[in-house]
C-alpha cells in the first residue's frame, strides 16, 4: 500500500511553487504582500494529492470530494487573482464569504437534502460559514504580523493532527488528503527556517481554513470523528494569537516560542486523545483494513 | 345457425387469451432478495459482505424480452461483512460513503433472451454518483405464489465490477491490497402488481 507518495509528491509539488515564488536569492527581502507561491502550494498539493488517492472526480461533481476539488481551483485562481491586484478588504470580505457559503454548501449538501430539517440545515450552514470566516480573518491578521516559520509551523501541527486524528476515526482516505496538506506546509516550515521573510498572507490562510475544514466536516459527518474532536483541531491556529499579547510581547524569545508552542498544542493533544480513545474503544484489534 | 356463431365467437375469444402473455408489473420484495458482494483481499481469501435491503420495479414476460424493464436500488446503509468495525469503514467517504449516496441504482435498457430461463440485460448503474454501463447474465429462477396467493418471480445474476471505475480507490494496490473486482451477486424476488 503506498500511503506514502500522495503525501510526498504535493509536498515535492510545493516546495517548487514556494521556491519559485520566494526566490531563493532574494529570501530576506521582505514580502508585505506574502509570497503567491503559498496559494500555488496549497492548490496544487492539495489537487495533487486528491488525484493520486482517487482519481480526477467527475462532472458534474457527485461527492463533497468531488466539490472541494472543483472549489479548490476556484478558491485557487480567486486567491491569486486578490494576491495580484491585492485587494481591498471590502472587494475580499464579500468574496471570502461567498466562497465560504460555497465549501459549506458543497460539504453539507446531501445532509440539507435528505436528512435535516431546515432549521438544523441554515444553524449548521451558517455556524460553519461563520466560524470558517473567524478563522480566516483571525489567522490572515497572525500571517501579515508574523511572516517566518511559526505560522507555517502552527499550520503543519493543525493539518497533521487533523490527519491523524481523521485516520483514526474511521476515514483513512481524508486522513491521507490532510496529510497531504500537512506535507505542503511541512515544505514551507523547511523554507521558512532557511529565509524569514516567507510569508502565507494574501490568499494562502483562505485556502488552508477551506481545504482543512472540509476535510474536518466531512469526518464529523460522514465518518465518524468527534465533533470536538474537530473543532479542537479547527480552534488550535487561533491560540497563535496568545503571542502578540502585550503582556508577553517583551518576553524572551523562547519563552514566548514556548508559551505559543504550548497553546497551540494543548487542543491539538486533547483533540488526538479524543480520536485515539474513540479508535480503542472500537476495538483496535478486531478489524485491521 | 345461432349456436355456431356463438361457438365460433367463444372460440375466437379463446384463442386471442391464450395468445402472447403480456409483461407484468413487479415489486421487488426487499424481505426476500438481497445483494451480496466478495473482494479479495491482501492476495489472500474473500472477504464477503452483503447489502440486504434492495427495492425496484420489474416489467416482465418470460416468453419475449421486448417489454422487458428493471430498476433496481439497494440500500447501501444496510451493507454487513458481519464485522461491526469494517462495515463502519466501509460506510465511510474510503469506500461506499453511504451518508452522501444511500443508493446504487440500476436501470436497464435493454433486454435480449438467450434461452427459456437465461436472459442478457443491459443497463446503467450508478455508485458512488458515477454512472457506468453494465451488461449482466440475468437467470430467471422460476415462478411461485406467496401465502397472499400473490405471484411471484425471481431472478439471479453475478456480475464482476472494478469499484476504481467509481472512484473507490482505496485499498487498491498492485500487491497486498485490496482487490479492485467485486464480484457481485444479485438476488430478486418480486410480487406481481
Amino acid at each position: 500500500m503506498d500511503f506514502v507518495s500522495p503525501v510526498i509528491v504535493p509536498a515535492v509539488i510545493a516546495g517548487f511553487a514556494w521556491l519559485i515564488s520566494f526566490r531563493l536569492w532574494n529570501r530576506k527581502a521582505a514580502a508585505p504582500y506574502g509570497h503567491w507561491g503559498g496559494v500555488a502550494a496549497l492548490a496544487l498539493g492539495y489537487l495533487s494529492a486528491q488525484v493520486l488517492l482517487i482519481s480526477w472526480p467527475p462532472w458534474p461533481a457527485a461527492s463533497a470530494l468531488h466539490w472541494l476539488f472543483y472549489l479548490t481551483i476556484v478558491a485557487g485562481v480567486i486567491a491569486l487573482g486578490g494576491h495580484a491586484w491585492d485587494a481591498r478588504w471590502w472587494v475580499r470580505a464579500p468574496i471570502e464569504s461567498g466562497l465560504l457559503v460555497a465549501f459549506a454548501w458543497s460539504q453539507l449538501r446531501p445532509l440539507v437534502k435528505h436528512t435535516w430539517a431546515a432549521w438544523e440545515s441554515t444553524a449548521w450552514l451558517a455556524g460553519l460559514v461563520l466560524f470558517g470566516m473567524a478563522a480566516c480573518e483571525c489567522v490572515e491578521g497572525l500571517a501579515r504580523r508574523r511572516p517566518g516559520v511559526s505560522l507555517p509551523w502552527v499550520l503543519w501541527c493543525t493539518a497533521s493532527t487533523a490527519a491523524l486524528c481523521l485516520v483514526l476515526t474511521g476515514s483513512a482516505l481524508l486522513g491521507q488528503l490532510a496529510g497531504a496538506v500537512a506535507g505542503v506546509l511541512g515544505a514551507a516550515v523547511v523554507l521558512a527556517y532557511w529565509g524569514p521573510t516567507l510569508s502565507l498572507a494574501h490568499g494562502a490562510i483562505l485556502l488552508f481554513v477551506l481545504i482543512i475544514h472540509s476535510l474536518l466536516w466531512q469526518g464529523v459527518f460522514y465518518s465518524q470523528l468527534p465533533l470536538t474532536a474537530a473543532l479542537l483541531v479547527a480552534l488550535a491556529p487561533f491560540a497563535g494569537w496568545v503571542g502578540e499579547s502585550t503582556r508577553v510581547r517583551s518576553w524572551a524569545l523562547w519563552r514566548l516560542a514556548g508559551l505559543r508552542m504550548a497553546c497551540v498544542l494543548a487542543p491539538l493533544l486533547i483533540a488526538v486523545w479524543l480520536a485515539y480513545r474513540f479508535f480503542v474503544e472500537a476495538g483496535v484489534n478486531d478489524y485491521s483494513y | 345457425m345461432r349456436h355456431i356463431v356463438l361457438t365460433v365467437l367463444s372460440l375466437s375469444f379463446i384463442s386471442f387469451s391464450s395468445g402472447p402473455i403480456h409483461a407484468a408489473e413487479y415489486a421487488v420484495d426487499p424481505a426476500h432478495s438481497s445483494a451480496l458482494f466478495r473482494v479479495h483481499h491482501l492476495d489472500a481469501s474473500y472477504v464477503y459482505g452483503m447489502m440486504p435491503e434492495v427495492e425496484g420495479t420489474i416489467t416482465f414476460d418470460p416468453s419475449s424480452a421486448d417489454g422487458n424493464k428493471a430498476q433496481i436500488t439497494v440500500k447501501t446503509e444496510t451493507l454487513s461483512t458481519f464485522n461491526e468495525r469494517r462495515d463502519n469503514h466501509l460506510k465511510s467517504p474510503d469506500f461506499f460513503n453511504t451518508k452522501q449516496f444511500p443508493t446504487i441504482t440500476y436501470t436497464s435498457k435493454s433486454w435480449k433472451k438467450v434461452d427459456d430461463h437465461t436472459f442478457e440485460v443491459s443497463g446503467d448503474i450508478t455508485l458512488l454518483g458515477v454512472t457506468k454501463p453494465l451488461t449482466a447474465t440475468v437467470k430467471y429462477t422460476g415462478t411461485g405464489k406467496n401465502q397472499r396467493g400473490q405471484e411471484l418471480v425471481g431472478f439471479e445474476t453475478t456480475f464482476v465490477l472494478d469499484r476504481t471505475q467509481f472512484g473507490m480507490t482505496y485499498g487498491v494496490a498492485e500487491t497486498g491490497g485490496l482487490g479492485k473486482e467485486a464480484t457481485v451477486t444479485l438476488a430478486v424476488e418480486a410480487i406481481r402488481q
